[in-house]
């Protein structure tokens, strides 16, 4: 549209306002939130500092970016005004910190997903795992290895549930991106959002030259049109809806420059600067500018990407002149790019790697339904800004993805720890006994067995912190899993609790009843749990029995877990025979985790251990005992008979 | 010329004049060459302005002028979006001890800059010496130019490291293991195996800076040797865990590999789990594999230097020096922290701040 006619036009409907109120009174102009930017690149970390300006001494500089302070940064901005949406002008992906591209980008999406956008127009690197990946990216779905879903996708920390990748909840725009094959775009020309009624179109595109930049399999079967053609073409079509107020959101750009011959030019590059009007240095047409100066005059505003530089060349652009901060002189130049038409377009990019957010106010006269105001400003995603770190301690959500996805992409997590010759579920057999609980038992009876360490002779494990699946291979490693290479990732989801050993003494009639309270109703007691015991204990239970009878037998043979393989070191103690226990005073060292030291799972008994001395986290104890079952030393056996099975008998 | 570009390239000028590291180190020529022959560094597609300005972040880089280097490289980048200024910004941010921002600003000019196999092979190489081994390998198979075998350390990344600033090392002398900076940046604690009363010693962090060191003692007890340096290099920001890890944490060397040369470089870290005590001994295995190693820190999941890594015991297996020694040593009483770190703290971040706790250790032959 033209904003000149448009604000006569405006003006005399407002003289007419006198006439008008007694009969119809015109709705008033309302003005919709525009948040924008391009080139994320999958930044889910902060890229660094960045100022405003070139005159910001570096050591002043503020942390920016970060995936979850774009999104406070963003949710404030929408607070401002419930009618807005959160667009991008591409390359949201791709050429991203390890933190996304192992994952295939999928934590880009995933964050992106709860930044809030709603539309972004493809970029060249959208396309540099090929149309086929970006479309997976768009509707959700597992990285498939040969049908066989990638170890590093569906992560999931972003999605509904974890395993999967629900694509995402934006729409990737791709107007002048046609597949040969069937001579329709690729993905959607545009997007359209109503408010109060009037729909804005938001039409999405790379650059032309997008097939010289990537590689060739990416972009097979693809033809990139021209941009301004492009959207000239739509222009009709969306008028043909009703639709008068366009952005384009295009993945092109241009840059500051000083442009040569000319004088008193700022070269500060502020980021709501337009030095050199997106022309290039030699005063010739960037080729942002070149398609801009063709665009039809319906197009309102063009968000701009691909260069990661930031300029808003609007009606708000400054021209920041000085050598200093403090000498910095601010000259409003409002500004803007002509069009096919000559009328000046705000054309904005922001930087790169969420850097910096622009914030658009667009005013709407529902009348025209066209945009007649733009208000654009260019944001720091200032780290330091308080009220924002308090808004994301409010509501970490998306900081918490972050932390997922950092905790993932760690070299530990696919660091083999040992090697297994079966499969150990965490499924007991009738007695209550696991053959993960043994393994787990013995890891932290060997983390607490030698004197410094707490002196135990023996360790019990609640059965429920033996997490699903035990240590097994995955479902997808074929054909034979056996023997399997068992990985810190595999053992931290058996473990994740992050629990600590304590070592704690306690008398053979304390060792008795705890063992009765593994049954429901013995001692408060609410549901039948068998802990899993370590490699020299043995116990029977009668399942016929009652509270405090259950327990017929205990066997103590001391044996040293510390040497691989294990070693009986003293002879068998018989703690309890036929119910009755021998020796009632006598104490041991036992290890359990401070989970059920202070009660947990319903082991009250234990709150009456003494000497308690803490220890190694759970995880800790379990990476070390199975150091030794690594190549080249022997794989662990589950069934081997240097581990003494069974330890639980049931009557 | 304007005043204030002829400013700066006096400025530029000086800080060479008198630098120690105003000699550029052969694998800089030979980057720099790499550069040039590249894709990345058409001069077709380089106004003046922007290659004076990656002129004058390189001289500043070599100067040790790291905002000097980083401004003018931005600057740059401000002019045009292109491989050899983006790996100039990567190592400023290096030579600045930032690599989580290297590693990041490096995985996009590895993605963005596919015709240029300099980036490739930078993030490849920031990949690598951060314990990301296998991704680095990873990377490198993918673009066709892995050069090892599965498991054995990446060949054909770039070979870039830090120029070396502050004080000379003889021609002569050569990199002969590591030791860790403590947290005052004055003293230094290394393996009782790489130093001896009287034998000229220099240490240098992963920042390049370098500074000669005397021996103050030495334990044999526990295979350490406390130097002291000739000047500070700084608080390095690292904290000393309370007591000895307990077996099976996650623990981190952060090593520079000896070599036949006194280059400067970026340590290498190897990731794996503290290894247990000996049975029957009262030494403990370090168990990390990195036999490289001598002399340097081992820190655990929490980023706090946990004890030196030690020459290998009768049995091959390298051992673990007790942080509980290294305070003794160095008279850094226990704190009374908890035993636990606090948080498990990301590698990368393990891996910066141990840009500047980490050093190489040189001595003449």
């Amino acid at each position: 549209m033209n904003f000149r006619l448009s604000i006569t036009a405006f003006a005399i409907a407002a003289a007419a306002c006198g006439v008008a109120d007694a009969q119809t009174a015109p709705k008033p102009p309302f003005t919709v939130k525009i948040v924008g930017f391009n080139d994320y690149h999958g930044n889910l970390e902060t890229p660094g500092t960045f100022g405003v300006n070139t005159l910001v001494p570096t050591a002043s500089r503020p942390a920016v970016g970060g995936a979850e302070y774009l999104a406070a940064y963003v949710a404030r901005m929408k607070s401002t005004n419930p009618l807005n949406v959160v667009v991008g002008a591409g390359d949201f992906i791709g050429a991203s910190p390890l933190i996304s591209a192992l994952f295939f980008d999928e934590p880009a999406v995933e964050t992106l997903n709860k930044i809030g956008v709603e539309f972004n127009a493809v970029g060249n690197h959208e396309f540099d795992k090929g149309k086929d990946e970006l479309r997976r990216l768009q509707n959700g779905g597992c990285k498939l290895n040969n049908v066989i879903p990638d170890p590093n996708s569906c992560k999931g920390f972003g999605s509904t549930l974890p395993g999967m990748f629900d694509g995402a909840k934006f729409k990737w725009l791709s107007a002048n991106v046609v597949e040969t094959a069937t001579g329709r775009t690729l993905l959607p020309s545009y997007g359209l959002k109503t408010f109060n009624g009037v729909k804005v179109a938001f039409i999405g595109m790379t650059l032309k030259g997008t097939p010289g930049i990537v590689t060739p399999t990416g972009v097979a079967g693809l033809e990139f049109r021209d941009e301004a053609d492009t959207v000239n073409a739509l222009v009709p079509r969306l008028r043909a809806q009703g639709v008068e107020a366009i952005v384009v959101l295009v993945h092109q750009g241009g840059f500051q420059n000083t442009l040569t011959g000319v004088v008193n030019q700022p070269i500060t590059s502020d980021i709501n600067g337009c030095t050199g009007d997106l022309k290039n240095a030699a005063g010739t047409d960037s080729d942002l500018r070149a398609i801009v100066k063709r665009l039809d005059n319906a197009v309102d505003l063009v968000i701009s990407g691909h260069t990661h530089a930031a300029y808003n060349c609007s009606a708000n652009t400054i021209d920041v002149r000085g050598t200093t901060v403090a000498n910095a002189v601010t000259t409003p130049r409002p500004t803007g790019i002509p069009n096919k038409a000559g009328r000046l377009i705000p054309v904005t990019s922001s930087s790169a790697f969420g850097r910096v957010l622009t914030e658009v106010d667009v005013t709407i006269d529902p009348a025209t339904r066209d945009i007649v105001a733009v208000n654009a400003n260019n944001v720091l995603v200032d780290r330091t800004d308080v009220a924002i770190v308090n808004a994301i301690a409010a509501n970490p959500e998306v900081r918490n993805v972050v932390a997922a996805y950092k905790t993932a992409v760690s070299p530990l997590a696919n660091a083999v720890l040992a090697t297994i010759t079966a499969p150990m579920t965490n499924a007991a057999n009738a007695a209550g006994e696991m053959d993960a609980g043994d393994l787990i038992a013995d890891a932290q009876l060997q983390a607490t067995q030698l004197p410094n360490l707490g002196g135990a002779v023996m360790a019990f494990m609640n059965a429920g912190g033996v997490r699903n699946p035990g240590f097994v291979a995955p479902t997808t490693t074929t054909p034979t899993p056996y023997p399997y290479d068992l990985t810190y990732g595999d053992a931290f989801t058996v473990q994740p609790f992050g629990n600590s050993l304590v070592t704690m003494t306690l008398t053979a009639q304390q060792i008795k009843d705890v063992l009765e309270q593994q049954f429901t109703g013995c001692n408060g007691q609410i549901a039948q749990r068998i802990m899993q015991i370590s490699n020299g204990l043995a116990y029977t239970w009668n399942s016929a029995g009652t509270c405090g009878t259950r327990i017929t037998d205990v066997a103590f043979t001391p044996t040293d877990v510390t040497v691989t393989p294990p070693q009986v070191i003293g002879p068998v103690d018989n703690i309890v025979i036929s119910g009755i226990v021998q020796n009632p005073t006598r104490t041991y060292r036992v290890t359990v985790n401070n989970f059920m030291a202070t009660g947990g799972d319903g082991f009250s008994t234990l709150i009456g251990g003494t000497n308690q001395l803490g220890g190694a986290q759970d995880i800790d104890a379990l990476v070390a005992y199975l150091a030794a079952f690594k190549g080249p030393n022997a794989p662990y056996s589950p069934a081997g008979p240097v581990l003494a099975k069974p330890r639980i008998t049931r009557q | 010329m304007t005043r204030r570009r002829r400013r700066a390239a006096t400025l530029v000028a000086a800080a060479l004049a008198t630098s120690a590291g105003a000699q550029v180190p052969d694998w800089s020529i030979q980057a720099q060459e790499r550069l040039r022959a590249g894709p990345e560094a058409d001069p077709a597609q380089a106004p003046a302005e922007r290659q004076r300005l990656v002129a004058q972040g390189e001289a500043c880089l070599a100067a040790g002028a790291v905002d000097c280097a980083r401004r003018a490289f931005e600057q740059a980048a401000l002019i045009a979006h292109a491989a050899d200024i983006e790996i100039g910004i990567v190592r400023a941010q290096m030579q600045a001890g930032e690599y989580r921002q290297a590693l990041a600003f490096a995985a996009h000019t590895a993605g963005a800059h596919r015709e240029s196999p300099s980036g490739r092979r930078l993030y490849a190489q920031l990949l690598r010496q951060g314990g990301q081994i296998v991704l680095a390998q990873r990377l490198l198979d993918d673009v066709g130019t892995g050069e090892a075998a599965p498991g054995r350390p990446v060949e054909g990344d770039a070979g870039f490291a830090p120029y070396p600033v502050g004080d000379a090392a003889p021609p002569q002398a050569r990199v002969i293991g590591s030791a860790v900076l403590l947290p005052d940046g004055r003293q230094a604690v290394t393996s009782q195996g790489l130093v001896g009363t009287g034998t000229p010693t220099w240490l240098r962090d992963g920042l390049g800076r370098t500074v000669r060191a005397e021996l103050v003692r030495s334990d044999t007890g526990s295979g350490l040797a406390l130097l002291q340096l000739a000047r500070p290099l700084g608080p390095t920001g690292m904290a000393l865990a309370a007591r000895d890890p307990f077996p099976g944490v996650p623990g981190y060397v952060v090593a520079f590999a000896p070599s036949t040369s006194a280059a400067a470089a970026w340590p290498q870290l190897s990731p794996g789990f503290l290894g247990r005590y000996r049975p029957g001994g009262g030494d403990r295995w370090l168990g990390i594999d990195n036999i490289d190693s001598e002399g340097a820190p081992v820190f655990d999941g929490g980023g706090q230097l946990a004890g030196i890594s030690l020459p290998a015991g009768t049995d091959g297996r390298l051992r673990l020096g007790s942080i509980g020694a290294l305070r003794a040593l160095a008279g850094y009483a226990p704190d009374g922290a908890p035993a636990l770190p606090a948080r498990r703290a990301p590698v990368d971040e393990i891996y910066e701040q141990a840009l500047r706790s980490a050093l190489q250790v040189l001595a003449e032959p």
